[in-house]
């Protein structure tokens, strides 16, 4: 009834358990974020000769969905819960310090995850529109110092609906009884917070290994596939979208100088050297317990082939910073330090739930 | 006798006086129980100051140090 502008929506989400059927997103999760959706169904028409070149009618076939969530990297929101969908393992939270409510949640590299959610918001103060099943192909966390970090993420969806239409599993009553999480935004700067790299096969990542980063930016894509196969009235949606190809993890990172006494972008270029990396966010106390924080653990990093940037004159009097590309990989055994870690990267969060986010 | 090897996560303190759970460490149990206990190190699975049950029962309690595994 009343007009709402997008500062007054709710988006609130839940995890389903069957790919395609949308669920009530009561007691689910209240999103602070930005949801852009592509929603399109491609047009069927005639290619006979005949109609004089004037085509009478038009028929609608696949209804293809894609949802991107982007949220900024603050602490104990809801992005970790997507996260966690796309890595596909999430251990049981652990509460470091006892009694203090400060819960570790450690997110690992899965084969062939299987998390959908459905995702819910409000588009007039009394209307809604659902998109069934989102799963996430794809996450960008990236950020620079002294600034808080952004976390995107991508994939297909199953269909959408909105209320009026039948099968409508939300209201506005529903996605306004939802409440958001304390939230503490995630600067990435202050006395605690770090970015650490060294060679894999060395020592453990330590104080000695800290850089003076600029910036960051490190992605992980599922490619995945939607098929439409023959299926009665769901025939124009997608079954389950599964892997299609190799997992890609990527890393890329600029530091303050070029100085080969510190990072030698270069020589780690033109030899193949292989690295682990590990990057820090630290925020406010729980309690009497530990910060809350996001760390970021990559056991096996090397050159994607591409020569670094930042290294050739080609602007007058210009400071030259080295920028790479790196791509993560599953390393055979866990590093020094990283016990566990073994593909790709590991996400280690610590806040305030106390159960798994992907529940 | 080799000593059962085991993994925990070290507990650093940070440079405000707070602190973070940091990196792993492969180590003796004995040691690793000595660790837990004076707060510098915590078992992935528990609270930092708690010994998991498994690394004490059927051994009479606490174990001692130096003490070998299947003993």
């Amino acid at each position: 009834m009343a007009i709402i502008s997008t500062d007054l929506t709710k988006i609130g989400f839940k995890r389903e358990t069957t790919f395609g059927t949308g669920i009530s997103v009561a007691s689910g999760f209240y999103l602070y974020g930005r949801a852009t959706l592509e929603d399109s169904r491609a047009v069927i028409k005639s290619d006979d000769i005949g109609f004089a070149g004037k085509q009478t009618q038009q028929v609608f076939g696949v209804n293809t969905v894609n949802l991107t969530i982007t949220c900024d990297l603050a602490f104990n929101q809801c992005w970790v819960a997507l996260a966690a969908s796309l890595f596909g393992t999430e251990a049981n939270a652990v509460e470091v310090t006892g009694g203090q409510g400060d819960y570790r949640h450690d997110i690992d590299l899965a084969d062939n995850p299987s998390f959908f959610w459905t995702v819910a918001w409000l588009h007039e103060d009394d209307r809604i529109s659902e998109v069934y099943s989102f799963k996430p192909a794809s996450m960008t966390m990236s950020g620079s110092s002294n600034d808080k970090g952004t976390v995107t993420f991508a994939g297909p969806c199953s269909r959408t609906n909105e209320t009026g239409s039948a099968g409508v599993a939300n209201t506005s009553a529903i996605i306004n009884a939802l409440t958001p999480r304390a939230y503490q935004t995630g600067v990435l700067n202050g006395t605690n917070s770090f970015f650490r790299i060294n060679a894999d096969g060395g020592a453990g990542l330590a104080v000695g290994d800290n850089k003076e980063l600029l910036n960051y930016s490190f992605t992980l894509t599922r490619p995945m596939d939607s098929l439409f196969p023959l299926r009665a009235a769901n025939s124009i949606y997608t079954v389950e979208p599964q892997g299609l190809g190799d997992i890609e993890g990527t890393l890329d990172f600029q530091l303050s100088s070029n100085d080969e006494a510190t990072f030698d972008f270069l020589a780690g270029w033109r030899a193949g050297t292989t690295y682990k990396a590990e990057l820090f966010f630290d925020g406010a106390q729980i309690a009497a317990g530990v910060n809350r924080s996001i760390r970021l653990l990559m056991p096996l990093l090397q050159s994607n082939g591409q020569r670094p940037e930042g290294f050739s004159p080609s602007a007058k009097n210009q400071r030259m910073l080295g920028k790479m590309m790196f791509r993560t990989f599953k390393r055979s055994a866990a590093p020094t330090g990283m016990t566990g870690v073994t593909d790709y990267a590991r996400l280690s969060v610590i806040d305030l739930l106390a159960t798994k986010w992907t529940v | 006798m080799i000593e059962q090897q085991v993994d925990i996560l070290l507990v650093e303190e940070l440079a405000d006086g707070t602190k973070r759970i940091g990196n792993s460490l492969t180590l003796g149990i004995s040691e690793a129980i000595a660790m837990i206990e004076v707060g510098m190190a915590a078992h992935p699975n528990y609270s930092i100051g708690f010994v998991p049950p498994e690394w004490t029962v059927g051994r009479g309690g606490r174990k001692k140090a130096n003490e070998a595994v299947g003993e």
